[in-house]
């Protein structure tokens, strides 16, 4: 540093002025304050035009950040959990993250979606999820797609048994991973219970048609990261249904930050890699016939349902309610009983 | 039946549902062996900075001729209304500041006034609706409505979609890949009431374009058929009768060869008189020859049978329109084609209820005809086709000189012009590398570069 400041005075004085990044203000806006918010832009500026962090940061700092700032967007004006006119907002890991899956955030307006992704996306930690013994890998890298269904250039998915656990991936390497799940065996008509959890936010979707056309997604549901198992229960008619695990909240699906962290040996690595996924890549999801009674999913009414409704007696809202009358009682016994397979 | 003024809206681009079955109720037997024969275009360059993106034709003034709301690019915000003149060219007319790029406008009475106003779907940050009230004389006022709409608006559609009597509102998220539907509340202000994904299974981006209203399944309420040009796929969303849409059902393009084709426009017609709406759409390959894509409906709002038509011989499709050009009774259509700039006529030769297209024409012009109509410019009887090009910054009109078989008189001898129109020599490819995977499906292949016309 020392060395530095020998060689031009110039250099030392913008080391020193970059010294007082961030300040406040936003950096693409003229503000009395010197300095601006974001440190990385502001440093830059400052390494040019000192002046921009020793007085004001007027027209010229201005310019020159919109000049040199190309692609620093965080941390910015505006707090994350409410919508401004401006881009990006002021906390920089979220306004990183969401800006990463929702380029708009940053490059538009800091909108009520972007509001609700970092509501919904933000200060959450990586976290892992167990994956249940003797589960069924999907043996697709997630730099691969073997079981993409209509987004390969092949139409292929996998055909699922019920009863057996599926473990996977999710990563988004354009294209990003779609697993297809086949439901080609299960039976038409039949109440199909999803079991599922993942590492990162889910999307389950329930899609039905060909690649052709028509093709249509007539259900989604929606899961957070470690949260538990989730229980999703559908009824499959008669035709081509796919059960399809993505990523995905509401009101996206993702495309970008869910790197995939296995190294395709055909393609080297780009010489700068994309940041690692700032959440886990797994999920596991099981599929089972749902039977009126089969509290715990095996398929069949037995001793151990029986125990789960003895166990929630008198209580409510819970699986074992299972005439839905806001209590477990005498009434749902007798219909446990009748469903008695065992 | 083509001149008189009040029809023009039926003779755009869109040709509503309601006015092509008339046309497929005119089929008559003298089918048209006359080639298609349209003079070379003539152009009127907009002001400096303005590239006109879109077209709608209506007589706004009253003389007689149709006049254009034009939509445009500019750093200004400016869109455009021009005034026709009657032999194809347009004259400047009133410059409305609509805040930043449009790439659609809506001519409806929004208000309820009875008397048509503009509204534009305006691009960037943020999206909105911006409503410019319709007056006397055809002169438009800035109503300073302003309605957030969702991620790059790029198309709309009007219609009253929930039987309350005005004219609601869909618009595409280009960049959300959605559908936003807003309500009119009688006034001209809108409330969102629903946003539909399309392709949310799709590994890429879908990138909706183009959304158009129609009664495609017959049940007396408008539905809506959307292009994903990312998707390379045809949407429907099926209204239940009240406004509220079902699901997207979505149906690919076909493969052609080797590849699977862009989408980027398309034109809604009962293409083979059924009694339905058909799309035709602009199928653009990597491959030189382009070509036409039918997608018939079958009575239900199906898309099942989709047809590989005849496209322009060279360059990239991009857009189309429809119009019964020679007044046989069946549509022919014209395709835009991108580098080079070209429009083919192309003339359907079928019977009555099948489809075959035969290119009779290569117009050149400036370098993508981003949006084509079919309208009498010069109250003739036959339809003239008018296009613009944003990257030229102009508009242009093709005269028609076809003879006409039924029902129209020629506004110009048209077999004595034919003799004397010079041959077009075939122009060459433009060179281009190969496109960048811009909807993130994983292939470099003809959507990415219908996406990189369409930006």
């Amino acid at each position: 540093m020392r060395v530095l400041c020998i060689t031009t005075a110039l250099s030392c004085a913008s080391f020193a002025a970059a010294q007082q990044c961030p300040g406040v203000g936003d950096c693409r806006e003229v503000h009395v304050e010197p300095g601006c918010v974001m440190p990385d832009c502001c440093a830059l500026v400052c390494k040019v035009n000192p002046l921009c962090c020793e007085f004001t940061w007027d027209e010229a700092c201005v310019d020159l950040a919109l000049e040199l700032c190309d692609g620093i967007n965080c941390p910015a004006i505006g707090v994350c959990d409410d919508s401004h006119p401006t881009p990006g907002c002021n906390q920089y890991p979220c306004c990183d993250f969401i800006c990463t899956i929702d380029g708009w955030c940053c490059s538009v307006t800091w909108d009520a979606t972007c509001v609700n992704e970092a509501n919904r996306l933000c200060g959450v930690t990586t976290c892992a999820i167990a994956i249940p013994l003797g589960a069924i890998e999907e043996l697709e890298p997630c730099y691969d797609h073997f079981n993409d269904g209509c987004n390969g250039l092949i139409f292929a998915s996998r055909a699922v048994n019920l009863g057996a656990v599926y473990a996977g991936k999710f990563a988004t390497d354009a294209p990003r991973d779609t697993d297809w799940m086949s439901l080609a065996r299960v039976p038409a008509g039949a109440t199909i219970r999803a079991e599922i959890e993942g590492e990162f936010p889910w999307e389950f979707q329930l899609v039905t048609g060909s690649c052709e056309g028509p093709l249509e997604v007539p259900f989604l549901a929606h899961g957070g990261p470690c949260e538990g198992v989730s229980l999703i229960e559908f009824t499959v008619p008669s035709g081509d249904w796919f059960a399809v695990i993505t990523g995905g909240v509401e009101t996206r699906t993702f495309r970008n930050a869910f790197t995939c962290d296995e190294v395709d040996p055909n393609a080297p690595p780009p010489k700068e890699p994309p940041p690692p996924s700032p959440y886990g890549l797994r999920y596991w999801v099981r599929f089972t016939e749902h039977r009126l009674g089969d509290l715990d999913g095996d398929g069949i009414v037995d001793a151990r349902d029986l125990s789960i409704l003895l166990n929630a007696w008198g209580s409510n809202g819970t699986i074992a309610d299972l005439n839905g009358s806001g209590s477990v009682d005498a009434a749902d016994l007798t219909i446990l009983l009748n469903a008695w397979t065992a | 039946m083509f001149g008189a003024p009040a029809n023009f809206p039926r003779l755009t681009r869109r040709i509503l549902c309601s006015t092509l079955l008339i046309l497929g109720a005119l089929n008559t037997t003298a089918r048209g062996d006359e080639l298609l024969v349209f003079a070379q275009p003539v152009y009127d360059v907009m002001p400096a900075g303005i590239g006109p993106s879109m077209l709608r034709a209506r007589d706004l003034d009253g003389d007689g001729f149709p006049d254009l709301i034009v939509p445009a690019r500019t750093r200004d915000g400016i869109s455009l209304v021009l005034r026709g003149v009657g032999d194809g060219h347009f004259a400047p007319w009133q410059e409305l500041l609509v805040g930043n790029f449009s790439d659609w406008a809506e001519l409806a009475d929004f208000d309820g006034d009875s008397v048509e106003d503009i509204l534009f779907g305006v691009r960037g940050d943020p999206s909105q609706l911006a409503l410019f009230k319709g007056g006397k004389g055809g002169i438009f006022t800035d109503t300073a409505m302003r309605v957030e709409i969702g991620r790059d608006n790029s198309g709309l559609a009007s219609g009253d979609f929930d039987g309350d009597g005005d004219r609601d509102i869909a618009a595409t998220n280009y960049l959300g890949a959605s559908v936003d539907i807003l309500s009119n509340e009688g006034n001209g202000s809108f409330v969102r009431t629903a946003r539909l994904d399309v392709a949310r299974w799709s590994g890429g981006i879908a990138y909706p374009r183009q959304i158009e209203p129609c009664d495609v399944d017959g049940d007396k309420d408008l539905d809506l058929l959307v292009v994903l040009t990312g998707g390379g796929r045809l949407v429907l969303l099926r209204n239940q009768g009240n406004g509220v849409f079902d699901r997207s059902r979505e149906w690919q393009v076909p493969q052609i060869g080797t590849e699977r084709p862009g989408f980027a426009s398309m034109a809604l017609a009962d293409l083979d008189a059924d009694g339905d709406i058909d799309v035709l759409g602009s199928a653009l390959l990597l491959a030189p020859q382009q070509k036409s894509i039918a997608f018939i409906n079958d009575g239900s709002g199906g898309f099942a049978q989709r047809l590989v038509l005849e496209g322009t011989p060279i360059g990239y499709a991009f857009s189309v329109c429809l119009g019964d050009f020679d007044h046989d009774g069946d549509l022919d259509a014209a395709q835009g084609a991108a580098l080079p700039g070209l429009i083919a006529t192309l003339r359907n030769n079928g019977s009555t209820t099948t489809l075959n297209f035969v290119m009779d024409q290569l117009l050149g012009i400036g370098q993508l005809p981003r949006y084509l109509i079919a309208v009498d410019v010069d109250s003739d009887c036959d339809l003239d086709i008018v296009g613009c090009d944003a990257a030229s910054q102009a508009v242009f009109t093709a005269i028609n000189l076809t003879p006409q078989l039924d029902g129209c008189q020629p506004g110009f001898l048209a077999a004595n012009v034919r003799a004397k129109l010079k041959q077009v020599p075939m122009p060459q490819m433009i060179p281009q590398l190969a496109p960048s995977d811009l909807n993130g499906d994983g292939t470099k292949s003809a959507a990415d570069r219908a996406l990189e016309l369409a930006k």
